[in-house]
């Protein structure tokens, strides 16, 4: 293969008025040898036997390997990159004593896979890694045999990532993983899918049930995307913090001590579980109120009710957001006409009211001129004598009748003519006469 | 316990074979049984095996007596068969019956070697049918053994070890050859090779063995990586032989500009100037004289000399001692390495002489060399090392022996032999031998590069074979505008000598004793002369005119120049811009 050459020479730019000088062709080849030995010679030799030119001889070879190698170089691949990560130096000199701090990932050089290594990857990495800072293979390098720090680290991080268990609870305060939801500012309808599909990716490992649901993309059906959001809030988290523990401090060895700080670290995961359980309930929440999809199902079901009422609804998202936009823009005209017409309402009616109040007061003055006409003629009897009670009595029951039963401008009319008619015959005559207006009426007084 | 396990494998192999060949498991299985090779050094004095071990590294394997450079020697006692070193101490008592030095004896004549004379006694060169052979006495029978006979004894004894070291067997081999060796040699060797049942891929140069060994070995992190274009000095000192050869690496391909060999020098000199040395002082010491007629006295100091030559190189003093050396009188004594230095700084000087005249044939000054290689045991001494950096100027060459140098050419041989296990590379190298043009291409004759302002920088130097091809990438500096040129160019490459500056006047001595000294220094000092490497472009070749983004300097992107020289000199450069869609600029020239 051809190496590239990397100069640090600085190219010149062309001056003004830059013009080509006179060229001359190539000074003639001189004769030389070759002594056939290694690989560049094989190139040389299968070019120029071949008769090959530099560009057909690459092709070939890339062809060539790709036909040969290629499985093989992929499966090498898988397993190439374990335990071979950059070794910080702090990493080498960390306090083996502090291994509750440690990043036992970075330990093993598996910090590019981490919760999703797996046992077998996790294995090859620790023969990789012991291989490498064995003691006595230091003492051999001529290092110091004696400090074998690192490799109990190695131990360490071994005996925590075989461990299903220990492993369990180490991951579940990994803090190296990052845990950031993306904000609802952030996120629209377009990058929804690609914002959070990588945060419940890495949430879902936590789920005791696998494998998690996708959280898929605009085409999931619906069932498949409330499935989801179920599987969401019903989620089983074996992620616990027994990690976190606080040791009980040295030298205390009474059992109280012991039992107080074993209380207070089980208050202490029940506390962070709840945080726990209540953090990812906010962000399904957060991430089912984004959901473009949830959005699109909702104006479907709305577009669906709108046909089994009117026309026939045709479900396309963006005929329904135009008409959910027609809709609302309707709705407002609607509401500002409303409220205007409301407010016009309330004039005219406060002015009916007030009319009706009016003939009201009217009606009981014409009632009350009716009864005293009424009264004033001595009840329409022969003057000197005294009306029998019944007479009265009659006579204002009638009136009563007579009152209720008209309208209140036939009782001013009444009002107007009986004041005019002169005598009380021609006054009950007048009562008589809008008597007998009154329908299903029985007068015997005014008849 | 080894070869059983291979023996069982191949059984394994064998029985699964008819059963059902198409199944992918069956067929991955020749795979891992592949035939083993070899890379093989077969020195005049000393040999080694190289194989490639379980990591896919070359790997130089040792024999039964933990040896990794195995004497080239046979010597033949009673019905016993001794090489190696075993075979070495028999030239103590039983000088008659070994036999040294046959590998140069391989495809001459008797009478082209008859004037070669055997060291130590040991058994003489004879005529057998005009071929040089030598007589042995085996179970008490004289027999007559031909230089190729000992050869196919000797290769056979070296398979069985890298037998025993691999646990299976090794068929194919990859040999070392001198560089002085004839094609009449090469081919004598190889038939020796195939009658000890090794099937020769290929023999090689043993300074391109070294080279290649370096080439396919993964650097260190704090080695310096070598550029890719450099003029190498691969110095080999044998036991017996020094051979320099000045070879220009071109991007992987080697090319020998010079080869020197001088055949006398090597590290039996060494030997022979501390044996000097210490006869004397054995002289001194218990008054008894040396003579060169006692051979076994000598024969016995030769091999401790040996031993405290090798210690010398690791420590700075090291003892002899050897036990009734003579007229049973025991010897101890020591030597440190300046006294050794002292002794030897006639070789020291010869040595230097003839990488001077391997530059010199080469037509290159000291200053165009970038990297001279260590071969051989020899080279171990750290005096020689020290001579090297004061012929080279050690700021632009580097002297490597990052390979062990005993080894580096057997392992450059292994690694030889296992790219040509695939069936491809070795038909290419079976067609070599129809098709010598490969071997003998053309090659530029002067260096093609860039012209910055006056400077000439080379991108593609001097002898590199063609066809060739080069891709630098060039920074874009912000300050660099729309555009960029690219001005191609041979160039030539001279050595500026220049006066020293002129020191400041010497102040009177006010130290009268002191002053002779400070004198001889002045003078020292100003015959020395600042010599300098200068470049200078001789002839345009083409320009180009790049265009490039604006904010290409903040993105990181880069020129891209591509320089493809094909055989008979006919060039094309292309020019352009780390980016995808960027416009092309090609010339060609």
């Amino acid at each position: 293969m051809s190496t590239t050459i990397q100069s640090s020479l600085a190219l010149p730019s062309p001056p003004k008025g830059y013009k080509a000088p006179a060229f001359s062709p190539l000074s003639a080849p001189s004769t030389s040898t070759l002594f056939p030995a290694g690989p560049a010679f094989l190139s040389h030799a299968r070019r120029v036997l071949n008769q090959r030119s530099f560009e057909e001889d690459d092709r070939l070879l890339a062809e060539e390997r790709a036909k040969n190698g290629g499985d093989v170089v992929e499966e090498d691949d898988a397993d190439a990159g374990l335990g071979d990560e950059q070794e910080e130096k702090s990493l080498l000199q960390q306090d083996p004593k502090l291994w509750k701090e440690q990043d036992h990932y970075a330990v093993l050089g598996l910090q590019s896979l981490r919760y999703k290594a797996t046992q077998e990857q996790i294995k090859k990495a620790h023969r990789r890694k012991v291989l490498r800072h064995h003691p006595d293979k230091k003492a051999s390098g001529g290092g110091d045999a004696n400090d074998d720090s690192f490799f109990k680290c190695i131990a360490k991080a071994m005996e925590t990532l075989s461990h299903p268990e220990k492993r369990r609870q180490f991951d579940s305060v990994d803090e190296a993983v990052d845990d950031s939801v993306p904000e609802a500012k952030e996120t629209n309808a377009e990058n929804f899918f690609d914002l959070w599909a990588p945060v419940f990716e890495r949430e879902g490992r936590f789920s005791v049930k696998q494998p998690v649901p996708s959280l898929g993309d605009k085409e999931t059906s619906k069932k498949d995307t409330e499935a989801f959001y179920d599987f969401w809030y019903n989620i089983d988290s074996w992620r616990s913090f027994e990690y976190l523990d606080k040791d009980v401090a040295e030298g205390a060895d009474s059992r109280d001590e012991k039992r107080h700080q074993e209380k207070k670290n089980k208050s202490e995961r029940a506390k962070k579980k709840k945080e726990d359980i209540a953090a990812t309930r906010e962000m399904v929440d957060l991430a089912l109120s984004l959901d473009p999809r949830i959005k699109a199902f909702k104006a479907a079901e709305k577009a669906a009710r709108a046909a089994k009422k009117g026309g026939p609804a045709v479900v396309d998202t963006k005929k329904l957001e135009e008409e959910k936009k027609a809709a609302e823009e309707a709705a407002a005209a609607k509401a500002a006409e409303e409220q205007k017409q409301a407010a016009d309402d309330k004039a005219t009616r406060e002015a009916a009211k007030k009319a009706r109040e009016a003939a009201k007061k009217n009606v009981k003055k014409d009632k009350k001129a009716i009864t005293a006409l009424v009264t004033s003629n001595n009840y329409f009897v022969a003057a000197g004598s005294a009306p029998s009670a019944s007479v009265v009595e009659g006579q204002f029951t009638e009136l009563d009748v007579i009152f209720e039963k008209l309208e209140p401008e036939q009782i001013g009319e009444l009002k107007k003519q009986a004041e005019a008619a002169k005598g009380p015959d021609a006054i009950k005559a007048v009562i008589a006469e809008f008597a007998k207006k009154v329908e299903g009426g029985n007068f015997v007084q005014f008849a | 316990m080894a070869p059983k396990k291979g023996s069982k494998q191949q059984s394994k192999q064998a029985s699964r074979a008819p059963s059902g060949a198409s199944t992918p498991a069956v067929r991955a299985e020749p795979v891992k049984l592949a035939p083993a090779a070899a890379g093989i050094n077969f020195g005049q004095s000393f040999s080694s095996v190289a194989v490639i071990n379980k990591e896919g590294l070359a790997d130089c394997i040792a024999n039964d007596d933990g040896e990794r450079q195995i004497a080239s020697a046979l010597s033949f006692n009673g019905i016993e068969e001794y090489s190696g070193v075993p075979a070495r101490v028999q030239l103590v008592r039983n000088a008659q019956n070994t036999i040294l030095n046959f590998r140069n004896l391989l495809g001459k004549t008797y009478d082209e070697v008859k004037s070669v004379k055997q060291p130590y006694n040991s058994a003489p060169i004879v005529d057998a049918n005009g071929v040089p052979a030598f007589t042995v006495e085996i179970d008490g029978k004289p027999t007559t053994l031909t230089a190729h006979e000992c050869a196919v004894r000797y290769l056979t004894v070296l398979l069985s070890y890298a037998t025993d070291f691999l646990g299976r067997p090794i068929t194919h081999a990859v040999l070392s050859v001198p560089a002085e060796f004839t094609p009449a040699q090469t081919k004598a060797l190889t038939a020796a090779a195939e009658e000890a049942k090794i099937k020769v891929l290929q023999t090689v140069t043993e300074s391109a063995a070294a080279l290649a060994a370096y080439a396919q070995t993964v650097l260190d992190e704090e080695d310096k990586v070598p550029s890719i274009d450099r003029n190498s000095v691969v110095l080999d000192i044998g036991g017996s032989s020094t051979t320099v050869s000045v070879v220009a690496v071109r991007d992987g391909l080697f090319v020998p500009l010079a080869t020197v060999t001088d055949s006398n020098l090597g590290g039996e000199a060494f030997d022979a100037k501390l044996m000097e040395w210490f006869g004397k002082e054995f002289t001194k010491k218990t008054k008894v004289p040396l003579e060169a007629s006692n051979h076994r006295a000598l024969m016995k100091l030769r091999l401790q000399v040996e031993v405290t030559k090798k210690s010398l190189s690791a420590s700075n003093s090291a003892s002899c001692s050897v036990e009734s050396l003579a007229e049973g009188m025991d010897f101890h004594g020591s030597i440190n390495r300046m006294r050794f230095d002292l002794l030897s700084s006639a070789i020291y000087s010869k040595i230097i002489a003839k990488v001077e005249e391997a530059l010199e044939k080469a037509k290159l000054d000291v200053l165009q060399i970038q990297e001279v290689v260590l071969v051989g045991g020899t080279t171990r001494i750290p005096a020689l090392t020290n001579k090297l950096y004061g012929f080279f100027n050690e700021d632009n060459t580097t002297i490597t022996a990052r390979l062990d140098s005993d080894e580096v050419v057997a392992r450059g041989t292994a690694l030889q032999a296992q790219s040509l296990l695939s069936a491809d590379n070795l038909a290419l190298i079976n067609r070599l031998s129809t098709e010598t043009s490969v071997l003998s291409p053309s090659a530029l004759s002067a260096p093609i590069g860039i012209v910055i302002g006056e400077d000439f920088h080379a991108l593609v130097e001097a002898n590199t074979p063609l066809p060739t091809r080069r891709i630098i990438e060039f920074p874009i500096s912000s300050s660099s505008g729309s555009q960029l040129l690219l001005s191609f160019s041979e160039g030539e490459e001279s050595v500026k000598v220049e006066a020293p500056p002129p020191k400041p006047a010497k102040k009177a001595g006010w130290f009268g004793g002191k002053k002779d000294e400070d004198e001889d220094e002045d003078e020292e000092d100003e015959e020395e002369e600042v010599r300098t490497l200068v470049a200078k472009p001789t002839k345009a070749l083409a320009d180009l005119v790049v265009d490039v983004d604006s904010k290409a300097a903040k993105k990181g992107l880069k020129v891209k120049v591509t320089i493809v020289v094909v055989e008979g000199g006919k060039g094309t450069v292309t020019a352009v811009q780390t980016v995808e869609g960027a416009k092309v600029a090609q010339a060609t020239f």
